[in-house]
């Protein structure tokens, strides 16, 4: 199914109606872990005030996606997109999707003036370390600290 | 109108709520340009409704000198639900005081009750006053890192 590669790909914001062929292409990377749960990219609010979120088309369909949102940072208070997740259908791989997605997010995020864009990732994630710095963002000395419950 | 009085002050910790808001930002603007190690300042969620769902004040006589704003997040690894510690902040003429343990401690009963796997913050790893604090409170260092781009 994945002869037809060449399409053009078409960067849009997400709106609440590609909630289902995002959980789609959620589901095809993993049949055991998900990334993503439809209560989640409900509250996400596709399209809302807060709402950064853009979705990649090619060949009539939703190829790839990143769930941003627009957040507070303080102190002082400071606007700030933070990047929940960045997917793209294996199919549609190495084709720079990611890149565009992410472009066309900074470019959205200067043009309403947010100054910052923030991603949390895996220290052991290479991979996407790797391209989050070819993207121009750098690391920060921000780690994060958890406290589990057992059981 | 700051008690003077030595010895524990009487805290009291209950939820968050809307009227909370303008005591919260008060007291975010005072420790600003204060000794910031004593602060955490992260994320802001400009949705109130979700940053209430875990949030919570700390009342000495009646007047609100400490907030954590917190929120439920869905994690990959492992896969669940997790309590986000977005700021936590005390007013800097209450500091020294434990309630800041306080806070943090009833945060962590709340987020067992509903069944949420574990609690995170992001803190500077420089931060040395804060990353003790925390490791107190029993939290480890996580995996994850944020990378940030400058637009």
């Amino acid at each position: 199914m994945s002869a037809m590669k060449k399409g053009e790909v078409t960067i849009r914001p997400m709106e609440r109606k590609d909630i289902d062929a995002v959980l789609a292409i959620d589901r095809r990377i993993s049949l055991t872990q998900r990334v993503l749960r439809r209560r989640e990219l409900i509250a996400c609010d596709p399209g809302g005030p807060l709402d950064l979120s853009f979705v990649a088309e090619a060949d009539n369909k939703i190829v790839g996606f990143v769930l941003a949102r627009l957040t507070y940072v303080g102190v002082p208070v400071t606007e700030v997109g933070v990047i929940h997740t960045l997917l793209v259908d294996p199919d549609y791989r190495k084709q720079g999707i990611s890149n565009k997605l992410i472009s066309t997010l900074s470019s959205v995020c200067q043009t309403e003036g947010i100054s910052q864009l923030r991603a949390v990732v895996n220290e052991r994630d290479t991979q996407l370390k790797n391209f989050f710095e070819k993207m121009s963002f750098r690391r920060s000395e921000l780690i994060n600290y958890v406290r589990t419950f057992e059981g | 109108m700051a008690s003077l009085e030595r010895g524990e002050p009487k805290v009291r910790i209950r939820p968050m709520e809307h009227e909370d808001i303008d005591s919260v930002l008060t007291i975010d603007r005072k420790i600003t340009g204060r000794r910031r190690a004593v602060t955490y300042t992260e994320l802001i969620t400009g949705d109130l409704g979700g940053v209430l769902a875990l949030s919570l004040v700390a009342e000495v006589d009646g007047v609100v000198q400490g907030f954590v704003l917190a929120r439920r997040i869905y994690v990959v690894t492992p896969p669940g639900e997790v309590g986000l510690i977005q700021i936590l902040g005390v007013d800097p003429d209450y500091q020294r005081r434990g309630i800041a343990t306080k806070l943090v401690n009833a945060l962590l009963d709340t987020c067992r009750a509903k069944k949420l796997s574990a609690v995170r913050i992001m803190i500077n790893a420089r931060d040395s006053q804060l990353v003790g604090l925390f490791e107190h409170l029993g939290f480890r260092r996580g995996e994850l890192v944020d990378y940030t781009r400058t637009l």
